[in-house]
C-alpha cells in the first residue's frame, strides 16, 4: 500500500481527526510516539526520502524551541506545588514543571507538523481538489477556481525575482534605511498583485469560453472513489492514536489538556 | 452563420461605448481578420460574439448577435463553446489545470462528455497536435509556442464550428508563430473551420484570409470586404496608424506606382509580389537602394561618426550554468560606443541570460567583463547603474512611483538633481516619449505602448552610456514600434550604444549595426546584417530565424534573374 | 453558489498564492522570531494571515467574501505546501468567521478604514479562540497569554485592516480592479461627488 493511492478526502479528514484527538492530550510521550509513527509512515509507505522529510519538518524545530524557551521562562506555575527550581537567573525560575510542559508543547507543534506533512508530500493537488468535488459534494467553481490560482504559484515567484532585479536597478545601488525597505516590500507587492489579479480575470475568461459554468452537472474523467482501503486507513491512524495515548498512560506520563484551562 | 446587428458595447452604464453601432455577417469557412489600432474594440467584439460579455463585465450591450439563426441570449449557458472556441493572446493565463492531457479533459467534462468518449477524444487530440509525449506534463514546463499549440488543441478537442483567435501569437517566437498559423490554416483546410482572425502581424495569414473587418478608435466598423480593398481602404485614412500593413502590400503599392510590379491589383502576399514583377534584376537593384539608404540615414542619425576606440563593454569567455545546463558557454563580445547591436537567437538560446550579465544583473560565474575599462566586478553598484541602463521585457516590472512624471523623475532625485534640472529633464523626456498628456496617470493605467516608452524613458533619464532592452517591439503595434526605434536612433546618435534582443529581423536588418546570433548558448555569428544573410553556411537557420522579407525577396528575385538568363543562354545555344 | 463569479474566485486564489510567496519572505522572519520569542513572535506578524480575506471582501463587496476568501486562501496554502495541513482549513474558516461578522455587522455597507481594520480584529478573536486550544496556550501564564491576545489583535487591526487597505487603494490607482465591485463603487462615489459639488 502507498499513501499516494489513499483517497486524499479520507486522507485529510484522518489527518485532522488524528490532530484533534492529539489537542487533548498533553504530555510529551503521546506526540513523541505520533511524531515517530508519521515519520515512518512516510518514509515506508510514502515514498519520502528522509533527507526530504528531515529538510520540511526542520522548520518546526525552530518554532518547536521557541515554545520550549518560552514555556519554560512563562510557564503557568501551578499552585499550591511544590515548584521544583532547576535554575533561576534574577526574577526568572526555570522549574522542572516548566520544563516538561515546554518539552510537551515544543512535541506537540512538531507531531502535528509531522502528520501535516505526511499529507502535504503525498497528495497531488489536483487529486484533491477531485476528491473534494467528487466526495465532499465541493462546488466546482471554488474547487477550479483554486486550481487556477495555484497555477500560478511558479509564474509569480519568478515575476518576485525579476520585479526584485529590477527595482534594484532603478534605485542604481542606493538602499534605504529600515523604513525604507519596508516601503520597498510595497513596491514589490503591488505589481505583483496588480498583474496576478489580471491572470486571474482572464484566466477566467478563458475558463469560461471553454464552457467551463461551475455547475455541478459535469462529467468527470478520473473517477475517485472510496474504498476499503481508504477506511482501513483512517481506522489505522486513530487506532494508532489511541495506541499513543495508552502507552502514554502505562508510562504514567498521559495527562489531560482539559485539566489544564 | 453569425449575424452582427447594431452592436453597442459599454463596459458601465454612462460610459463611451467601446463599440458603436457594429453590423457584421460572418459566413461558413470564412476567415476574417478583425483590424484595428489598439483600443478600438477588436478583443471586446470577439468576447461579445462568444457570449463571455457582457456578463463577465456586468456591462451593457445594446443590439442583437444571432449564431445559427438563434439569439446569443437564447443560448444557455456553456452552450455557446460548443460552436465558438477562443485562443487568448497571453499563454500564461488561459488554463486553469496542472498538466497537458488535464487541461484537454476539463473542456470535454463541461461538455458532460462521458469518461469513455472523454479518453477517445482527448488522446485522438494529442495525437493530432503532437502533444503525446507530453501528456502528463506540467503545462508550466512547457515553451510558450507549445502552450499556444495546447491552447488551440483543447478547443479544437470540443470540435468548435467557428474558431476566435485574439492574437496568439504575439509573444511566440517567429518559428513557433509560423507553426501556429500553420497549424489553424490546416484545421481551417480539413475541419471547414470558419476562423475569426485578431492580429498585428498579418504577412502569415493573408493567403488564407478572405475578409477583412477594421474599426476605428471610437469602435465603429468603417470597413468590411475582401483584405485587398480593406488595405487600400487603410492607405488613404490617416488615422489608420497601429495597423501593420503586409510587407508584401506595401511594397507592392510602391512600385505599382513606379512601374516595377505589373499587375492590375497590389499584390498581398509574396508570392503574388514575385510573380507580378517583370524585371527582376531591377527589383533586385531596387532593393539594394532602399538598403543604401538605410544605411546612409543610419550614419547620418549619428552625424556620420562610425562607432570607434577601445570598446565600451568587452567580455570574454563568459559561461554561465543554471539547475545542471549550460546555459552560455565560452561566449566573447564587445560593444562600442555609439553602435546599435542586436542580439537574436530562438527562445531559449540565452539572449537574455548574456544581457542579464552584460548588464551585471545576473553574477558572473565564469569569464569575465570589462566595462569602460574595468573589471565589471569591481565597479560600485550605484556608479555602475548610472551607465548601463536595462529595460525589461515586461514594462511594469520596473515601475517603482505611482506617476509617469515620477517615474522619470525618480533616478533623477536619487542623484540629487535640483528640482529645476529634474523638471526640465523630465518635461524634455516626456515630449520626445509623448507621454506629456499622461504626466499625472498612474504607470500601470497606461496604455502598452505608452507603458514601455516610459520604461525606456526612465531609463534615459540620465544618460547612460549603455542602454540594455529585452525585447522591447514584442507586443508593440506598428506605430508604436517605429516611435521607440527612432528613440533609440537619437540615443545612439548621441553616442550612447544600444544593445537590444529582439526575435524581428526586419528591425535587425534595417537598424543593426552588428547582429549577434546565440545559438544553444554559443555565438553563431556576430558581425553586420548582410554578411549574416549571405552566410553560405546560413546560420540564422540553425537558429530558426527568418530572414528580413528585403532578403527572401532578393534571393527569389536573385533566382528569378538567372533562371531568366539561363533560358537566354539555352535559347542562344539552341541558335 | 451562482453568486459568485468565478473571476471572482480565481482572484482570491491568486492573491492567496501572491500572499503565499511574500510571506515566503516573511516566514524566515517568523521562524526566527518564534525562535526568540516564542509564540509571542508569531502573533507579531499573525495580521497578515486575515489579509487576503480583507482585501476580498473590500475588492468584492459581496455577503461571505471574507469567509469564502479564507478559506479559498487556506486551500491554496494547503495546496502549495504549508506544513500545518488539512488543519488550516478549520482554522482558515475560523478565521474567516471573525472578519465575516464585522462585515456584517454594518449590512456589507461600509469598508471604510475602521471597519477593515475591526474584520482584521475580528478574525484574531476567533482565531485565538481556536489556538488556545489547539497550540495549547493555556499552559502559559495568564499575563503571557493576554499580552499574545493583545499583540495578536493590534497585528490584525494593522497588519490585514490598515495594510490591507492601503494595498486595495493602490491597486485601485493601477486599474487591476477595475472589473470589481470596488472600482464601480468608487467610480459612483466619483459621480455623487461631483454631482454635489454641482449642485
Amino acid at each position: 500500500m502507498r499513501l499516494q493511492e489513499i483517497n486524499p478526502s479520507v486522507k485529510a479528514g484522518a489527518v485532522v481527526i488524528a490532530i484533534i484527538l492529539l489537542a487533548f492530550a498533553f504530555d510529551p510521550v503521546t506526540p513523541l510516539l505520533v511524531l515517530l509513527g508519521s515519520s515512518a509512515a512516510a518514509c515506508r509507505f510514502g515514498g519520502v526520502s528522509v533527507k526530504k522529510w528531515l529538510l520540511c519538518l526542520s522548520p518546526f524545530l525552530l518554532i518547536a524551541i521557541g515554545y520550549v524557551w518560552s514555556a519554560m521562562l512563562f510557564g503557568r506555575v501551578p499552585s499550591g506545588a511544590h515548584a521544583q527550581i532547576l535554575w533561576s537567573f534574577g526574577p526568572l525560575q526555570v522549574t522542572a514543571a516548566g520544563v516538561s510542559r515546554g518539552i510537551s508543547l515544543g512535541l506537540r507543534v512538531m507531531s502535528f507538523a509531522a502528520l501535516s506533512l505526511l499529507f502535504v508530500l503525498t497528495t497531488s493537488p489536483s487529486h484533491f481538489m477531485f476528491s473534494l468535488m467528487q466526495q465532499c459534494r465541493f462546488s466546482p467553481k471554488i474547487a477550479y477556481g483554486i486550481l487556477a490560482g495555484y497555477r500560478f504559484l511558479p509564474l509569480l515567484k519568478e515575476e518576485l525575482a525579476v520585479i526584485r532585479t529590477a527595482h534594484r536597478i532603478r534605485r542604481m545601488g542606493v538602499t534605504g534605511g529600515w523604513a525604507d525597505q519596508v516601503k520597498q516590500l510595497g513596491r514589490y507587492a503591488i505589481p505583483l498583485l496588480a498583474s496576478a489579479i489580471r491572470k486571474a480575470e482572464r484566466t477566467a475568461m478563458a475558463m469560461e469560453s471553454k464552457g467551463f459554468t461551475g455547475s455541478r452537472q459535469r462529467t468527470f474523467y478520473l473517477r475517485l472513489s472510496v474504498t476499503a482501503k481508504d477506511w482501513l486507513f483512517l481506522a489505522a491512524v486513530v487506532a494508532f492514536v489511541l495506541v499513543s495515548f495508552y502507552i502514554s498512560g502505562r508510562l504514567g506520563q498521559l495527562s489531560w489538556y482539559s485539566g489544564e484551562l | 452563420m453569425i449575424g452582427v446587428r447594431d452592436l453597442t458595447f459599454r463596459f458601465a452604464e454612462g460610459e463611451a461605448p467601446v463599440l458603436h453601432g457594429v453590423n457584421l455577417d460572418i459566413q461558413p469557412g470564412d476567415v476574417l481578420l478583425l483590424l484595428g489600432p489598439s483600443g478600438s474594440g477588436k478583443s471586446t467584439l470577439a468576447l461579445c460574439l462568444n457570449g463571455l460579455y457582457p456578463e463577465a463585465v456586468d456591462g451593457v450591450l445594446a443590439g442583437s448577435i444571432t449564431l445559427s439563426g438563434r439569439s446569443l441570449s437564447e443560448y444557455r449557458l456553456g452552450e455557446v463553446c460548443r460552436e465558438i472556441g477562443v485562443v487568448f493572446q497571453d499563454p500564461e493565463s488561459q488554463f486553469c489545470m496542472i498538466s497537458v492531457e488535464e487541461e484537454i479533459v476539463f473542456g470535454l467534462e463541461n461538455l458532460g462528455m462521458p469518461p469513455e468518449a472523454i479518453e477517445k477524444v482527448a488522446g485522438e487530440t494529442l495525437d493530432l497536435f503532437g502533444l503525446t509525449p507530453y501528456r502528463r506534463a506540467p503545462i508550466h514546463s512547457l515553451s510558450g509556442g507549445m502552450k499556444q499549440k495546447l491552447a488551440l488543441a483543447c478547443v479544437i478537442a470540443m470540435k468548435p464550428r467557428i474558431l476566435i483567435l485574439d492574437e496568439p501569437t504575439a509573444s511566440l517566437d517567429p518559428h513557433s508563430a509560423r507553426e501556429f498559423v500553420r497549424l489553424v490554416k490546416r484545421l481551417h483546410h480539413e475541419e471547414k473551420l470558419t476562423v475569426i482572425i485578431i492580429e498585428h502581424r498579418l504577412d502569415e495569414w493573408m493567403d488564407a484570409a478572405n475578409r477583412c473587418a477594421l474599426l476605428d478608435r471610437s469602435g465603429s466598423l468603417v470597413f468590411e470586404g475582401d483584405p485587398r480593398s480593406a488595405f487600400a481602404f487603410l492607405q488613404e485614412r490617416p488615422d489608420a496608424e497601429g495597423v501593420c500593413l503586409p510587407e508584401a502590400y506595401k511594397l507592392g503599392r510602391e512600385w505599382m506606382a513606379r512601374g516595377i510590379y505589373r499587375g492590375s491589383l497590389p499584390p498581398i502576399t509574396e508570392g503574388e509580389l514575385v510573380s507580378g514583377v517583370g524585371h527582376p534584376a531591377m527589383a533586385e537593384a531596387l532593393l539594394d537602394q532602399q538598403e543604401a539608404d538605410w544605411r546612409a540615414e543610419h550614419k547620418r542619425s549619428r552625424g556620420g561618426m562610425k562607432p570607434a576606440g577601445p570598446p565600451l563593454l568587452a567580455a570574454e569567455r563568459l559561461a554561465y550554468a543554471r539547475g545542471g545546463v549550460q546555459v552560455l558557454e565560452s561566449v566573447d563580445l564587445c560593444l562600442y560606443s555609439g553602435e546599435w547591436v542586436m542580439l537574436a537567437g530562438r527562445n531559449g538560446a540565452g539572449k537574455t541570460t548574456l544581457a542579464g550579465l552584460l548588464a551585471n544583473v545576473l553574477p558572473l560565474q565564469k569569464g569575465r567583463i570589462c566595462f569602460a575599462g574595468k573589471e565589471l566586478e569591481s565597479w560600485n553598484e550605484s556608479a555602475l547603474r548610472r551607465r548601463i541602463g536595462y529595460v525589461f521585457q515586461n514594462p511594469e516590472h520596473q515601475f517603482v512611483t505611482d506617476s509617469v512624471y515620477e517615474e522619470i523623475a525618480f533616478s533623477l532625485r536619487l542623484l540629487q538633481w535640483t528640482p529645476e534640472q529634474i523638471d526640465h529633464r523630465v518635461a524634455e523626456l516626456l515630449e520626445c516619449c509623448r507621454l506629456t498628456g499622461v504626466a499625472k496617470a498612474h504607470p500601470f493605467a497606461l496604455s502598452f505602448g505608452q507603458k514601455r516608452r516610459l520604461s525606456i524613458a526612465a531609463m534615459l533619464a540620465n544618460h547612460q552610456d549603455l542602454l540594455i532592452l529585452d525585447e522591447p517591439t514584442a507586443g508593440q503595434d506598428a506605430h508604436s514600434t517605429e516611435m521607440l526605434m527612432s528613440l533609440l536612433q537619437e540615443v545612439t546618435g548621441q553616442g550612447g550604444s544600444v544593445c537590444m534582443i529582439t526575435h524581428d529581423m526586419n528591425l535587425a536588418d534595417r537598424y543593426a549595426d552588428r547582429i549577434v546570433l546565440l545559438d544553444e548558448g554559443r555565438i553563431a555569428f556576430d558581425g553586420p546584417p548582410n554578411e549574416l544573410w549571405s552566410r553560405q553556411d546560413e546560420p540564422w537557420k540553425a537558429a530558426q530565424l527568418l530572414p528580413p522579407f528585403r532578403w527572401s525577396l532578393r534571393k527569389q528575385f536573385q533566382a528569378a534573374a538567372d533562371a531568366g538568363s539561363r533560358r537566354e543562354c539555352h535559347a542562344a545555344a539552341g541558335d | 453558489m451562482s453568486r459568485w463569479k468565478l473571476k471572482e474566485i480565481v482572484m482570491m486564489s491568486v492573491l492567496s498564492v501572491v500572499f503565499a510567496v511574500i510571506y515566503l519572505l516573511f516566514l524566515q522572519l517568523g521562524n526566527v522570531l518564534t525562535g526568540f520569542m516564542g509564540p509571542m513572535g508569531y502573533e507579531v506578524i499573525f495580521g497578515i494571515w486575515f489579509i487576503v480575506s480583507v482585501i476580498a471582501a473590500n475588492v468584492i463587496r459581496k455577503p461571505g467574501a471574507a469567509l469564502l476568501a479564507e478559506v479559498v486562501a487556506s486551500i491554496v496554502e494547503l495546496l502549495i505546501g504549508n506544513a500545518v495541513g488539512p488543519r488550516l482549513i478549520l482554522s482558515g474558516f475560523i478565521q474567516g468567521v471573525g472578519a465575516e461578522l464585522v462585515f456584517a455587522a454594518v449590512r456589507y455597507k461600509r469598508f471604510g478604514t475602521p471597519v477593515l481594520m475591526a474584520a482584521g480584529m475580528g478574525s484574531a478573536v476567533t482565531s485565538f479562540i481556536w489556538g488556545y486550544f489547539i497550540s495549547g496556550f493555556a499552559a502559559l501564564a495568564p499575563g503571557y497569554v493576554a499580552a499574545m491576545f493583545a499583540v495578536r489583535l493590534i497585528s490584525g487591526a494593522l497588519l490585514a485592516g490598515l495594510l490591507g487597505k492601503w494595498i486595495c487603494d493602490a491597486l485601485l490607482k493601477t486599474g487591476a480592479l477595475r472589473g470589481f465591485a470596488i472600482a464601480s463603487a468608487e467610480r459612483n462615489q466619483g459621480r455623487a461627488g461631483r454631482g454635489e459639488s454641482l449642485a
